[in-house]
């Protein structure tokens, strides 16, 4: 379970170039758009094109979106619930 | 002044004034009415007056006199925009002209089917692209990326006077909801217009504009590389009472990369400002040359 928590913070980082960022110093409860990894809007388009890739999820509510995207965890929760 | 701050100067009983005087007394009457605050804004709008006046003599290589008269050339030609814009939304279209130049492009990238981006800047009067491309086969639809702090007051009573208005506004939120509207707009297949010539904030890139850097902020442009659809060039310029001309230029870079876009983006721009001098907008420190 907490390999895909590893996944997804590994694909963050590489997929938003947060070069200052190692694996590790993100928490799985971080706040991705917070003070603590600090993400923009931007940043949420490639988390959602993302999971389109690489999990076929598709997301297009913008509310669920703020739910799913809120940290790691919540991210990977949404995966483990919805892929087939 | 550091950067774009997101206010634009006026009020909405501004704009109830002018509204006035176009119903009662013609568009003429109302462009004359737009030129008596003008020596208000050379005193008291120094900034403004201050960076029109560094952009014609410094980037377009006016000489003093020439910029100093441009100056008030500009600020009389963006009352002219506004009045243009109100008069237009008030239904008295038929007195105007327009030019379609690479509408072409336009049909091409609608054909398509996957919507596509409009890149434009503050320059010109943009905010009558509706005007244009509700003449289109098939019709489209346009959607306008604003950014929250823009007044809001000022959008609300545009929308409120405008008839027939195909213009939507997507707000950029805190809250990425935009993403969402942008992704369902294309999927529909919808243009968003996205004004790509300022910094702000979030991450801003430099570029080489007019023989000098600015800053540019990355957003729309990252935007696009992401998402990569077709991408074209808008610019509506004003060339006479009641005449506007549209010009359209597809993106043909030989990739999606941001300094691709950027690069394409801004020597298309650069061209139009040239052609067109006092029809530029920007009236903040776009190169970051004063002094605080």
């Amino acid at each position: 379970m907490s390999d895909l928590r590893e996944e997804l913070k590994f694909k963050i980082i590489e997929q938003l170039n947060l070069e200052d960022l190692e694996v590790s110093d993100i928490d799985n409860n971080d706040e991705l758009f917070g003070d603590a990894i600090g993400l923009d809007s931007i940043d949420a388009l490639e988390l959602i094109v993302l999971l389109e890739k690489d999990y076929s999820l598709k997301i297009t509510d913008p509310e669920k979106g703020k739910e799913i995207f809120y940290s790691v965890d919540t991210m990977a929760n949404y995966i483990e619930q919805h892929q087939k | 002044m550091a950067e774009w701050t997101g206010k634009s100067r006026g009020t909405v009983f501004g704009f109830k004034v002018f509204v006035f005087f176009i119903k009662n007394f013609g568009i003429k009457a109302a462009y004359w009415l737009t030129a008596l605050p003008i020596p208000y804004f050379v005193f008291f709008a120094p900034n403004a007056t201050k960076s029109s006046f560094y952009f014609l003599n410094k980037r377009l290589q006016f000489s003093k006199t020439k910029a100093g008269i441009g100056v008030l050339k500009t600020y009389y030609a963006f009352g002219q925009v506004l009045i243009d814009r109100l008069a237009i939304n008030l239904n008295q279209k038929k007195k105007y002209s327009f030019e379609l130049d690479g509408v072409k492009h336009i049909e091409n990238l609608l054909a398509q089917k996957s919507g596509g981006f409009l890149f434009t800047a503050h320059i010109g009067n943009f905010n009558l692209a509706n005007n244009f491309f509700e003449n289109l086969t098939p019709k489209a639809k346009v959607n306008m990326l604003m950014t929250d702090n823009e007044h809001e007051q000022i959008k609300e009573y545009i929308s409120s006077i405008a008839e027939n208005n195909r213009l939507n506004i997507i707000v950029v939120k805190k809250d990425f909801s935009h993403i969402f509207k942008i992704k369902e707009a294309l999927s529909n297949n919808q243009l968003i217009v996205i004004a790509a010539d300022r910094d702000g904030k979030g991450k801003n890139i430099p570029m080489q504009f007019l023989s000098k850097t600015t800053q540019v902020l990355e957003g729309p442009y990252k935007l696009a590389s992401l998402i990569k659809r077709p991408i074209l060039f808008v610019h509506i310029m004003r060339e006479s009472n009641y005449h506007y001309h549209l010009y359209a230029r597809p993106f043909r870079g030989k990739d999606y990369r941001i300094t691709t876009i950027l690069e394409h983006y801004f020597k298309d721009l650069e061209e139009k400002v040239k052609r067109y001098p006092y029809q530029w907008f920007n009236f903040y420190d776009y190169w970051k040359v004063f002094k605080k």
